[in-house]
């Protein structure tokens, strides 16, 4: 059946500052998926990720979310839609891991209302779920990367937000918060939530994600369920490395071989 | 881009138009120079009491009228220029504070202020404080001063600036006919009159003349439209400055003055004494040039008496007349 | 909780002045005035009593005269000029995210100081009450605009390009002021010092029209300031972060640059040039308070009132005649950055 994709861009192309950073991509994004945008450095998947959620102007193209443009909906409604966890996100004052994690609710509150019990019972949950509540009078000045990395994605699902765009989401954390945030976004597209996480871990993106979209130089190289897109020959092409692909019981795996166009 | 185009326009158009603006703005105070174009009082009087305080504003509409029902017994000074007057005018015992300059050395009158109760600035509080019934105020103090004052009853003096002697025998009648000592002002006019009048006697006709220069360590010289240029008139000198074409007051540079080359420097002494001056001018290399310094040609005068803007403007009158034209005031004890 | 603190603190400084009146008379001379005895009772000129009684009468009015026409209006020029400053600077280190920002920073203060420069050097200053604060409004405002236009394109507002645009509006500003004092100087000494004490900022005769001029734009400007502020901590973390929870940033900047203007402008137009109060007043109560714009506004509020109530009663008391407020202010500024500096030499900065 068709229903509407959570995220459907088409033709969608960025210029910043002189460079075209995205060529007229376009791709569909089902709802209830975990989509990998994978590929080198400078490929433009944190621009992608903006341009997803209405923070840079496309020079072309369009971007529907549920099915309506971007530029048809005010801040609040596209806040409400899509929640965007970027990279580098600065905590540099001194609000505790509790007020950040309550700004999620900005988009659901009026003018002048306060935070009511509903919305304390939400953010007490997001931070559970990504596992900052036992820091929650805590200072953020005072966390580490790791764990102002997850008060952040606390504040995404305090958002409520259905769909989530993540920009890699698990590179400061140690193993087990990485284990357990995955854990956490694959719960999620299982509420029938749509996650849509750059990623530079070939192996995380194989074992979680249902679609894979492979960025080269602003262009789509390849998209498609992961497991054939993120193929050695496609690998091959995107990041110029020969890669050997294993499988261990349920756990799949890819090993960068060597560097070289040999291609085979 | 277009939309880019099109805001690098509008940008360079806001850019533009606030320039210009500045620049007629400055055009026009340049032109015009900065004014001081306050309120004034004048008195009505029948002679007797009650009498009637009239402030109107520049172009001649009255702004308020204060009563004087008795001639004032606690009358405050805010400058210079009305200590000199009423301390001449009226008993020690009706002035309750004159200015801070009063008791110091700048001041005409330092000698003649014991029992003056206090020394006040422009300070409403301490005014207040005076339970005044007469206060002098200049027309440059500011509206807000004169504003409280009025409103908590005291009457106000305000006095136009004194740009020439016709000024300064105005602002002497009508400050005698405020205090009640109209005949005393008018006397204080007319022995100033009569100075002036003497030494205008004694003076060559006018093609032979010096010309003279107020120039001193701050640079700034008198040109035409000040009082100093009428006093230089009045003493017999013609004023390199306003000759030169500056009017008003201005900083030149040595060139210019080197260009004006007067007859006389006239210096002010004071705190620092005649040779002091004399030194510092004759130090200056750019000026040594000047006939009136190679000449050795110099006029002294007391500062304060320099720049006095009362009754005793005709001491100076007499004071530069007699250094000028030393073989015509022989033997003369004004 | 500090408005209990202000209004003692005010009541205080009412009090205090050259010529010693009791804290009681102040009282029951408010009182009398608040409850609707409006005009100081004026006697007329001369009555030539001599005796005792009518010589307590007169000291009476004197006091009176005094709290209610000279003190009172200028210790709350004082209390709304500090509460103006302190909670636009607070508000531009919000926006800016820097607590080193200045409600002068975009130029509003320049241009202010502009627009009164030339009032008092055209002679219009002298000539009533009202021209002089209405003029270096007007200058604040329009240089608000200017700055405004200049930065924004395609209906966003980089804060980089702002304060671009505010240091060189700014700088213009500031030598065409430069330029007005040196012409003034040229014709009319007495403009010219005006002018140049006018700058160095003073609360000398107050009128009780200045504490209208100031009290309407800086408490309308405070309550607007409410909506704006969970928005505020919000764009505290950067703009990409507000917008993506649902701030809509063009819309803050333009609110929050329009409430900062009103409030200096008002306190500029009454005050002249003071420094420093909207720098260290917000960025010592965020130490204290927290960076929660909600409880940081009005502690600098009230913060800024007392600071500025006190420091005025100080120059008006103790200080030699000469002694203009915003200097006292800016010496202030001096230890206030040493202390900063020493507290933070073994710790990062968080800017």
């Amino acid at each position: 059946m068709e229903t509407t994709p959570a995220i459907s861009i088409k033709d969608v192309s960025v210029r910043l500052t002189g460079n075209e950073i995205l060529r007229g991509v376009s791709g569909d994004v089902p709802r209830g998926s975990l989509v990998g945008l994978v590929g080198p450095n400078g490929a433009g998947k944190s621009t992608l990720l903006r341009a997803m959620s209405a923070q840079i102007p496309l020079s072309g193209g369009s971007v529907e979310v549920d099915g309506r443009p971007l530029t048809q909906l005010s801040r609040r409604q596209i806040a409400r839609t899509v929640c965007l966890l970027p990279q580098d996100a600065s905590l540099s004052f001194p609000f505790s891991v509790r007020e950040i994690v309550a700004m999620g609710r900005n988009p659901h509150l009026g003018r002048f209302s306060s935070l009511s019990k509903e919305d304390d019972a939400i953010v007490n949950h997001a931070m559970r779920q990504a596992s900052v509540d036992e820091l929650a009078d805590r200072p953020v000045t005072k966390l580490s990367g790791g764990e102002k990395q997850r008060a952040l994605l606390a504040r995404c699902l305090a958002t409520e937000a259905p769909t989530l765009l993540l920009d890699e989401p698990t590179t400061s954390l140690d193993i087990l918060h990485q284990l357990e945030v995955l854990d956490l976004l694959q719960q999620f597209t299982n509420q029938d939530r749509t996650v849509i996480a750059a990623l530079h871990d070939l192996n995380v993106a194989r074992q979680i994600c249902d679609y894979v979209f492979l960025l080269k130089d602003g262009e789509f190289a390849a998209r498609g369920q992961a497991k054939e897109t993120l193929s050695p020959e496609n690998l091959q092409k995107v990041f110029g490395v020969q890669v050997t692909t294993g499988a261990d019981g349920n756990l799949r795996f890819t090993l960068p071989l060597a560097a070289g166009i040999a291609s085979r | 881009m277009n939309e880019n185009t099109a805001h690098q326009w509008f940008a360079w158009t806001v850019v533009l138009a606030v320039v210009i603006g500045l620049a007629a703005t400055m055009r026009y105070l340049v032109r015009h120079g900065a004014r001081l174009e306050g309120p004034t009082t004048q008195v009505e009087s029948d002679g007797g009491w009650p009498r009637t305080l009239v402030e109107r504003d520049p172009d001649g509409g009255v702004i308020r009228r204060q009563v004087l029902s008795v001639p004032p017994k606690r009358i405050v000074s805010v400058s210079l220029a009305t200590d000199e007057i009423l301390v001449n005018l009226v008993e020690r015992e009706r002035i309750a504070a004159l200015s801070t300059f009063a008791p110091k050395p700048g001041s005409l009158i330092r000698d003649r202020v014991q029992g003056i109760p206090k020394f006040v600035d422009a300070d409403v509080e301490t005014i207040i404080a005076l339970e005044p019934d007469l206060c002098f105020l200049a027309s440059y103090n500011r509206a807000e001063t004169r504003s409280i004052l009025i409103d908590s009853g005291v009457p106000v003096f305000v006095f136009h600036r004194f740009d020439s002697l016709d000024d300064i025998r105005t602002n002497i009648r009508t400050v005698g006919q405020a205090v009640g000592a109209e005949g005393k002002a008018d006397q204080l006019i007319s022995q100033m009159d009569q100075k002036i009048r003497r030494v205008n006697e004694k003076l060559p006709p006018l093609g032979e003349r010096p010309t003279a220069l107020a120039y001193s360590t701050s640079g700034w010289v008198a040109g035409k439209g000040t009082l100093q240029a009428e006093l230089f008139e009045a003493a017999g000198l013609r004023s390199a400055a306003a000759e030169f074409g500056i009017n008003g007051f201005a900083k030149v540079s040595a060139e210019r003055i080197l260009m004006m080359d007067p007859d006389y420097l006239v210096i002010a002494t004071g705190p620092s004494d005649t040779e002091h001056q004399k030194e510092w001018l004759s130090a200056n290399p750019a000026l040594a040039s000047l006939r009136a310094i190679r000449q050795n040609r110099y006029l002294a005068i007391e500062e304060p008496l320099l720049s006095t803007v009362s009754h005793r403007m005709a001491d100076s009158v007499v004071q530069l007349a007699r250094q000028a034209y030393p073989d015509r005031f022989t033997g003369e004890d004004e | 909780m500090g408005a209990p603190l202000c209004a003692a603190v005010m009541l205080a400084a009412i009090s205090m002045g050259p010529k010693p009146i009791h804290p009681l008379t102040t009282l029951s001379v408010l009182l009398k005035h608040a409850t609707g005895g409006s005009q100081v009772d004026v006697q007329a000129n001369g009555d030539g009593e001599q005796d005792e009684e009518a010589a307590a009468g007169r000291e009476a009015q004197t006091s009176e005269t005094i709290i209610w026409l000279v003190r009172t209006p200028r210790v709350l020029v004082a209390a709304f000029v500090g509460a103006a400053l302190a909670f636009a600077g607070t508000l531009m280190q919000g926006l800016f995210r820097n607590p080193l920002a200045s409600p002068g920073i975009l130029g509003v203060s320049a241009g202010g100081a502009f627009g009164a420069v030339v009032c008092i050097a055209t002679g219009w200053a002298v000539q009533a009450v009202w021209p002089l604060p209405a003029c270096a409004f007007a200058g604040a405002l329009t240089t608000i605009l200017i700055v405004y236009a200049l930065a924004s394109y395609q209906g966003e507002t980089p804060l980089a390009t702002l304060l671009l645009a505010g240091i060189a509006v700014s700088a213009l500003a500031g030598s065409a002021t430069s330029f007005v004092l040196v012409i003034s100087a040229r014709h009319e000494w007495f403009v010219a010092k005006e002018i140049l004490f006018w700058t160095l900022g003073g609360l000398d005769a107050r009128l009780w029209q200045h504490v209208a001029m100031v009290a309407l734009p800086t408490t309308f400007a405070i309550v607007a300031s409410m909506f704006f502020l969970r928005d505020l901590n919000i764009m505290l973390l950067g703009e990409e972060q507000a917008r993506t929870l649902g701030v809509d940033t063009p819309r803050l900047k333009l609110g929050l640059l329009g409430i900062v203007s009103l409030a200096t402008g008002a306190a500029v137009g009454v005050s002249g040039l003071i420094g420093f109060v909207g720098l260290m007043i917000p960025h010592l109560l965020r130490m204290m308070v927290g960076p929660d714009h909600r409880s940081l506004v009005p502690a600098s509020v009230f913060g800024g009132a007392i600071f500025l109530v006190v420091t005025d009663t100080f120059v008006r008391c103790l200080g030699p005649a000469d002694l203009r407020l915003g200097i006292v202010t800016g010496a202030l500024g001096a230890p206030f950055f040493l202390l900063l500096l020493i507290k933070h030499r073994n710790q990062a900065i968080h800017l």
